[in-house]
Formats: C-alpha cells, structure tokens, sequence
C-alpha cells in the first residue's frame, strides 16, 4: 500500500520540486522487452521486470513514478481492466517500505484520431478514459498522469474524463515540437489557458525532443503558467551510430540542459523516450540544489481555440456580431434551413474583415437551440481558429457548447440575478473559460455607474466561491441608447473608467448606443472611441463597418499600440479597393468573349468570384432575375464548359467559374419571389458505400448548383437504403451515384438495384475515374457521365423534357 | 534501443512530379496559374514530411507466409514482390496534420482550391514515399516497393506496420476504425534488399 500519512502530491509540489521517472522503453528492452512490442502485457506475463522497473526509478530517487499503463484502453485491450490492476499492484509492492512515494496512473492518448479529422467521437473519447479512471481510483493512487497528448481536443476528453470520476490530482503533459506547437497545431499559451480553466493541477511537456530544444517552449510555460510547470524530455534523438540506434544525450549533458530548465522555472521534473535511472539520479543531483520558486499567479486574461490564443490586455480586442439571428434575416434563415455553409462563410469574412474573436448566437425559437449551437461551433472550429464568444440565454445551451469547445472559451453571458449565478458559474469551474459579466441583476439595470459597479463586486465575490478568478471575468457594464435617456453614455463610459481603475477588463455591445438614430453608424463610432478612451477591451461589433475599423486602426496608432503605425498603413492602403479581384487566366483569352458579353458573363467566364456577386448585383438593379440567370450566367458556364471539353480550359478554372456563378446565383435567388425560382430540379447526389473520395462527386454538385439545380448530397461512403430513403423524402427521380474504386462498384450495383426495385422509373447517373459506358451497363445505370459536363448537361436535358 | 530510424525532411527537398500533379488536375504538362502557386504557397506552409522505418530479417515458408519478425503475412502477390529477400525495411510516411487541417478548411471554402491542394499535397506525399525509399536503398539491391491494400495484402495490416515503426508517437499516424491512416496523405510500404 502506498504509504497513507505523507502530503497530498499537490501541497508537496507547492513546497519542493518533485522528480518524476524516466523512460520505460529504454528499461524494459534491456530486459528483452522487442522494439515495437508494448510493455503492458508483462504486468502479468513478467510482473517481476515491472516491479524491477519501478524499484529501479524509486531508488535513483523518483518521488513520483508512473504505472506501466500508458496504453492501456479498451480500444487497445480487452483485458484493459486486469492490466490495470495488474500494474497498481505491482506499484503498490514497489512502494513498501518506502516513505513519500507517490503512485501515478499513466494514461497516454487513446490511438486514434478525434474527429473532425479522424473517426473518434468526443464523447467517445471521454468514454474511453474514464473507463481506465473508473478502475484505477478503486486501486489506491495518488494523482494522475496524462502524457505524450498530441491533440488539445483529446488533452480536454482526457482531463474531463478524470474529472468527471473522481477527485485525484492530475498532472498533464503534451507533446511539442521545436517550434513549439502539438502535431494537431496546439501553441503552450492556447494549451495553458485551456487546462488552467479545467483544473488541472500542473502543465507541462514531454516526449518527442531532447532537453536542449525545448528550452524555448519552456520559456514560454513560464510566462503564462500560473501552475507548476512539468518537464519530461527524451534522451535526445535517435540516431543511428555503428549501424545502431541510440538516443544522443547522454545522461550528464541531460541534467546540464534540466538545470538550465529548472532555473527557468520549471519544477517537476523527468526522462521519458531513452532515459534511464542512470539520467533520473543525475537529474536531481545537478537540480536539487537550486533555488525553488514557483511560477506564480499569471494575471494575463485569455481566451483561446485549437491552436491560438487571444490575450485581452492593452491593445483592443474586436469580437464579431454577425452571427446572430436577432435583426438578420439572412441567418435566421440559415439557421431554419441549417445552411451551415452561409454561417461558415460569415465567420470567414469577419475573420478577414478583422474580427479577433467571434460572437457565436443561434437562439431561435423554433429550432433546437443547444443541437444547433453544438454543430455551428464543431463547424466554424473545422475552418478557422479564431477564438469564440459563446453566446446563450440558456445554461444548457451554454454547458452543451461548452463541453465541446476545443480551447477556452468567451462566455456570455452571466449577470447579478442569484439564479444566473448558480446556473453558470458551476459550468465555467467545470470546462472553463472566460465569463462575460452584465452589470444586471433582479432590480433590473442600475441607473448609475456606481450602483453597475456594486453588481460587479456582487458576482466577482459569488465567483470566488467558485475558484473564479477576476482575471477570468470581463465586465459588460451595458450601453443603452441614448435615444431614451440622453445621460446613458456618459454613465456607462464612467463604469468603463472605474472598471479600468479596478483592474477589470471590460467589454460592450457598442451598436446599442444608437438604437433608434438615423445614420447609427456615427453615433456609435464615437461612443466606442470615447469607450477606447476610458479603458474599453472588448467590443461586440459589426467588422464590415468601415467607420468602426476606422476608429479602431486610428485609436491604436494614436495610443502607441502600433509600431511605426504599420497597422494602420496596411489598413489604410487596403481600404478604396471595393472590389478584391482574384482571377485565373482562361487560356482562350479575350477573343471568344464578344462585344455583348456582360461583366457578369466576363467575371464567371474567368472565376472571378468577388467580381462576378458586384456585376450580379449591379445587373439586378435593371434586369428581370430570370434574365440574368438565362442571358448571362448559363451562357457564361456553357462557355468555360465547352473550352474544359476541348481541353482549352482546365478543372481548376472549370471549378472557380462554377464558384463564381454559385455566388451570383446567390445574388439572383435573394431577388426572385419565394414561388418562383425554385430550382430548376433537384438530384440526390452521393459517393456510394465503402468509398470515401468525393471530390469528383464534389465537383459534379458544383456545376449542378452552378446551373440552378438543387442537390441533396449524401456525403461519401453511403449506404444504398440512404440514397432510396433521401429519393423518397425528397421526391426526387433523378440521383447521381459515383464511385472511385473497382471494389466499390458492386456497392454502386447494389444501390441501383434496390432504387429501380422501389420505381423504375428514378432514374440514375454514374461516374467516377473507375466506371466506363461497359461499367455503367453492367450495373443498370441509366447514364454514364464521364466528366462533371456532361452530367449537369443530361440533367438539363432531363428537366427540360 | 530501439532498432526504428526517424527522419524528418524539409519540404522543399522534396521534389514533386509535376507531371503527376498535371495528370491530376487535368491541366497540361508545366501549366501554372496564380491560384494553383497560392495553394502551393499555403500547402507549403504547414507541410511536414516525416517519415520512420525498421529493418526486419524475413523468414518465408511454403505457401506464402512471410514472417517478418513483428508479424506474419501469408500473401502470394507480397511473396513474389520480396523474392525471399532476406532482409525487408517496414517503413510509413506521411505529410503531417497540418494538411489535413488545411484540406478540410478549403472543402467548405473553396471547391477549385480544395480541388488543387488536393493534387498537390498528394504529388508532396507520392514525392516522399520516393525520397524514403531511396534513403532506405542507398546503394542497395532493392525490390521495388510494396504497399498493403495492394494485391492479396489488407489494409488490416496495418496495425502491425505502424506499431513496428512507432509511428504514432513519431509521426502521428494512427487508424481510423476501416483502417485508413490519419493524417490522409500518409504512405506505409515493405522494400525488400536481396543479397
């Protein structure tokens, strides 16, 4: 048994540095463990090696060590459960007779991906770790270890996991490269703000890179950490000397480099890959005597995603309102429609429009908030790695977001009222974040400022209950319009000031302001320039609006915010350029491009994507929709169609063309009455079961949407009763099946089969790099398309029949 | 010690088939336009070729079993690949995960970008499986190389092959649960050396 009466690992590393073990790998090959083989099968084929693995780390003087479990799961073993225990027992063994040992359950990452870009579901993730949780804190250790994590998504799955099923310290380390970032793209400063807010006991890393070159990364924990730092490298590097492998940091220069680590300030420490006891003693004979300081409270205020982070401190900080459906037909459409390429499209441009953090708000009544909120935030981190503001009346809405969150999240909102308190404060203790605080509670919103700043004092000291820091709470003291009361600006811009004599970051929706002037605009571009001159951090606001970019570039350029007012030039020259023109050369050139032709036809003709929505536009002021449809766009399509067809034109164009006009349609349809313009026909399009390459079928929806037609695109790897049951939903008779491999063409067979068994008369398209007209008989197809041409032109033929 | 050789190789060592990349963009050989060097320009910068192998004596047996130490394979087209090489190199590569992260981005932004970076990166991946191969020959006699997935070997093995190789510590690469690799432009083979 591990010996009861000795501190708490976390009271201990408060007071002295703590050693951690060394390599396993390196230990059990010289016991004749084979390269490749997995060590945790001897916890019960050699439990004897295992304990001479931890007796050998104990007496070079580890005070904590690990349980050979690092990949140990229930994806990996079925026996998982029997490992385990296998290898705590022997812990517990290793462990008599000793004093102020401490017993850590080693958990390294699952073996698979996370989705979006690999197959493992987050909460199956969670899953996998707690089931090792779960039969590791019946067994008596003392903290947790999660290591070697190359992705910040599964770091958080694990840590919520342990979280989750019991109350034991854990430490977390993750694997960076030299220039400082996790294989997934994760920076020390993102990492740090995410597992700070979810209560991790100390941060570090380990793995991968020899001492020496995590010196820098180091430096960086150290100036954002505000928890004990961990430091675990490898050997050095393998190399191969002699015609044989070894790492090349020998056990001397490893404890050089970790006194340089220590003094820097990290204070526990180890080996991993290639170490042995041999650098473990060395270790702490070179680093026990120097001096001890912990890094200490960070007051940096951060928000981060996957791979980036934003800190909230002079400079200030614009966050995105357009995704929000209150005032914006355009979104509450998208949201009812679940049209998530218009949402992702909106954060991209913001993002460009320079937008440092995005406002995210799906609140419709209609629709399942919390589902939506959940998928709208796993899209917009799939493209972008700007932080974002959660944003929900509901706690649930907020708690479902904010479990999935990949980072540490902006939070808004709580206020003063006791109910609110309680709802959201557990949330952020649970999966942290940065909390917006409204200066409102049950007596509604306080006149004065000083009467705003005693709810503030209210929820800071509510917040402290909670481990709730103040630098994790940015105070929005509200801007009402001055349109009913003329004195509310001067009131909030006073709660501004005092909160900046406090210390508090603060935050504003600024456009409130001037709810109910003409040319807004104005109003509340000054009302934010005069909050910038108080203090103001933060403002929620729309990043297309020149006027408030101006005040912004200039504000920072005044305020010795922009060196050498490089920002401000670039802005500057940036601004007057309307139309941003991007183009690739048609190799027909101009010839074939007559007199008559539109800019519209032009800007399609040449992919012109930004040009082709200005020309749109202009067109529709004086153009019936249906025109610009059938005298500009068409002909323009048919035009670069035909060039791809003689090979004049090749399917990059081809595709920036289909860009183009997809965009003008976009133009057009916003134009038409709701009755008409409903497609010109709909085609259920899919990548058929077992195969997964979908650009062709991708390219073939492109020039379909191009033409007016509407698609229903199942995805790849698509089960044939998915494709009958869409037909049947949709009412669709037309479907367009493709396929890359020859293994998959059974699977096209099959889908074919069961449509025509259900109606003969749904009639079905097929194409891919495999299929020939001798293929396509074979199956039933009705048509083979061998380019996407020659699809979208039987589907004009077949809607115009 | 481990007997598995880790090398990573900067990007621009590795020089791309551009004809490859024409055949797969459907554009004449040598042609290049502003927006296919900008996607090239964005690949480049979070392109990390990597790539690790281990070197195995093989013992083959009737009907078709090769063992290589690590695992056995009973396969007639492998077979007859190694022509009883007596030794066999285990070796995965891959691009890294910035490009996947890169891929999934422009699929919701950008058909033709995604389209063109699509090429790209798979011309990066085809070019490093090349450059490891001829690493791992240097002046060897070598069979040419074998991919599982190919012939009568399954994608099943390739559990085996990345556990012999680490390399899901040393490149990142692990298996979806139909057994393809993350990152998606990764590249696992055999390379037989006859004596």
């Amino acid at each position: 048994m591990p010996v009861k009466n000795k501190k708490k690992i976390t009271e201990l590393m408060k007071e002295r540095r703590i050693y951690l073990d060394g390599g396993t790998g390196s230990v059990l090959q010289g016991m004749g463990l084979k390269p490749g083989e997995g060590p945790e099968n001897w916890n019960l084929t050699n439990p004897d090696k295992i304990l001479s693995l931890y007796n050998a780390y104990l007496d070079a003087g580890s005070d904590v060590f690990n349980t050979n479990t690092f990949g140990v799961n229930k994806l990996k073993y079925d026996n998982y459960d029997e490992l385990i225990k296998a290898a705590i027992n022997l812990a517990h063994k290793a462990c008599e007779g000793r004093e102020e040992k401490y017993i850590a359950f080693d958990m390294g990452p699952t073996g698979r991906l996370l989705e979006p870009l690999g197959d493992l579901s987050f909460e199956d993730a969670v899953d996998v770790f707690a089931s090792n949780i779960k039969v590791a804190k019946e067994c008596d250790v003392d903290l947790v270890i999660i290591e070697t994590m190359n992705d910040s998504l599964e770091t958080k799955a694990a840590l919520l996991a342990v979280k989750e099923n019991c109350d034991l310290p854990v430490f977390v380390m993750n694997v960076y490269d030299e220039g400082g970032k996790l294989m997934t793209g994760a920076s020390p400063e993102a990492m740090v703000a995410m597992l700070e807010g979810m209560g991790a006991d100390a941060v570090g890393m380990n793995c991968s890179l020899g001492p020496d070159k995590m010196i820098n990364t180091v430096k960086r924990f150290a100036a954002c950490s505000s928890l004990p730092i961990i430091v675990k490298p490898n050997a050095g590097l393998p190399e191969v000397r002699d015609g044989k492998t070894v790492y090349n940091v020998d056990a001397e220069e490893f404890s050089t480099y970790m006194a340089e680590i220590a003094e820097i300030g990290a204070t526990i420490l180890g080996g991993c890959c290639g170490s042995t006891p041999e650098y473990i003693a060395k270790l702490i004979e070179k680093t026990k005597d120097l001096e001890f300081r912990l890094p200490g409270e960070k007051d940096i205020t951060l928000v981060s995603a996957y791979t980036n982070a934003v800190e909230i401190a002079e400079k200030p900080i614009l966050i995105g309102e357009r995704i929000n459906p209150t005032g914006k037909k355009k979104v509450k459409e998208a949201l009812r429609t679940e049209n998530l390429s218009y949402i992702l499209d909106e954060a991209l441009k913001q993002v460009d429009a320079g937008a440092h953090i995005l406002d995210v708000n799906v609140g419709l009544p209609e629709i399942d908030e919390a589902t939506m909120m959940v998928k709208v935030v796993k899209e917009i981190q799939s493209v972008t790695d700007v932080p974002l503001q959660l944003d929900s009346s509901s706690p649930e809405v907020l708690a479902a977001a904010m479990r999935i969150y990949n980072g540490k999240a902006l939070i808004n909102s709580v206020n003063g009222e006791q109910e609110k308190m309680d709802a959201v404060f557990p949330l952020v203790k649970k999966y942290g974040g940065t909390l917006i605080a409204l200066t409102m509670d049950e007596n509604g919103i306080p006149k004065t400022a000083e009467e705003r700043i005693a709810v503030v004092n209210k929820i800071v000291d509510e917040a402290k209950k909670y481990g709730i820091e103040t630098k994790d709470i940015i105070v929005d003291p509200l801007a009402l319009t001055i349109s009913s009361d003329t004195s509310a600006a001067l009131e909030t811009l006073k709660t501004v000031k005092m909160l900046k004599e406090m210390g508090i970051k603060s935050s504003l929706g600024v456009s409130n302001i001037s709810f109910g002037l003409p040319k807004r605009e104005k109003i509340t571009t000054t009302f934010y320039t005069c909050a910038l001159e108080n203090g103001l951090n933060c403002a929620i606001m729309n990043p297309y609006s020149r006027g408030m970019m101006d005040a912004f570039h200039t504000f920072k350029a005044l305020h010795n915010m922009d060196e050498a007012c490089q920002d401000y030039i670039e802005y500057a020259d940036s601004i007057g350029d309307e139309v941003i023109v991007s183009g690739a050369a048609v190799k027909t050139g101009g010839e074939s491009i007559t007199q008559n032709s539109s800019q519209l036809h032009y800007a399609v003709v040449k992919g012109m994507k930004e040009s082709a929505i200005e020309s749109a536009k202009t067109l529709l002021e004086n153009t019936e929709p249906l025109t610009v449809i059938n005298e500009h766009i068409i002909p323009a399509l048919n035009e670069i169609g035909a060039a791809f067809e003689k090979g004049k034109a090749y399917l990059p164009q081809l595709l920036m063309s289909a860009e183009a006009a997809s965009a003008a349609f976009e133009e057009v349809k916003a134009k038409l009455p709701a009755t008409e313009g409903s497609s010109k026909g709909e085609v259920v399009l899919c990548t058929v079961k077992g195969d997964i390459h979908d650009i062709g079928k991708n390219i073939v929806k492109v020039m379909l949407e191009s033409y007016g037609f509407t698609v229903y695109d199942l995805g790849k790897d698509v089960d044939p009763q998915l494709v009958l049951d869409a037909c049947i939903e949709h009412g669709t008779k037309l479907v367009g099946l493709s396929a890359l491999m020859t293994t998959t063409v059974p699977a096209m067979a099959d889908t074919i089969k069961l449509l025509h068994e259900h109606d003969s008369e749904i009639t079905v398209m097929v194409g891919g790099a495999v299929l020939t007209q001798d293929y396509a008989d074979m199956i039933h197809a009705d048509f083979y398309g061998k380019d996407a041409m020659d699809t979208v032109r039987f589907t004009e033929k077949y809607y115009n029949k | 010690m481990p007997e598995i050789i880790y090398r990573a190789v900067p990007a621009d060592e590795l020089p791309i088939n551009e004809n490859e990349v024409a055949r797969r963009l459907g554009t004449e050989r040598g042609y290049t336009d502003e927006m296919i060097e900008s996607c090239r320009r964005e690949l480049l910068k979070v392109i990390t070729p990597k790539f690790s192998y281990t070197i195995s004596d093989a013992v083959y047996s009737d009907d078709n079993v090769i063992d290589l130490g690590y695992v056995k394979i009973k396969s007639e087209t492998l077979n007859k690949n190694l022509q009883h090489s007596p030794v066999v190199y285990t070796f995965a590569a891959t691009v890294g995960h910035g490009v996947d992260r890169l891929l999934m981005r422009l699929s919701k932004i950008s058909q033709a970008k995604y389209f063109v970076t699509d090429a790209l990166a798979s011309a990066y991946a085809e070019a490093l499986a090349d450059y490891a191969n001829n690493y791992i020959k240097q002046g060897k006699n070598c069979r040419p190389r074998f991919s599982p997935g190919f012939g009568d070997v399954p994608l099943s093995f390739q559990k085996d092959i990345l556990g012999a190789v680490n390399a899901q510590k040393l490149l990142g690469i692990t298996l979806t649960e139909s057994f393809l690799m993350s990152p998606m432009k990764s590249v696992t083979a055999f390379i037989g050396e006859q004596k």
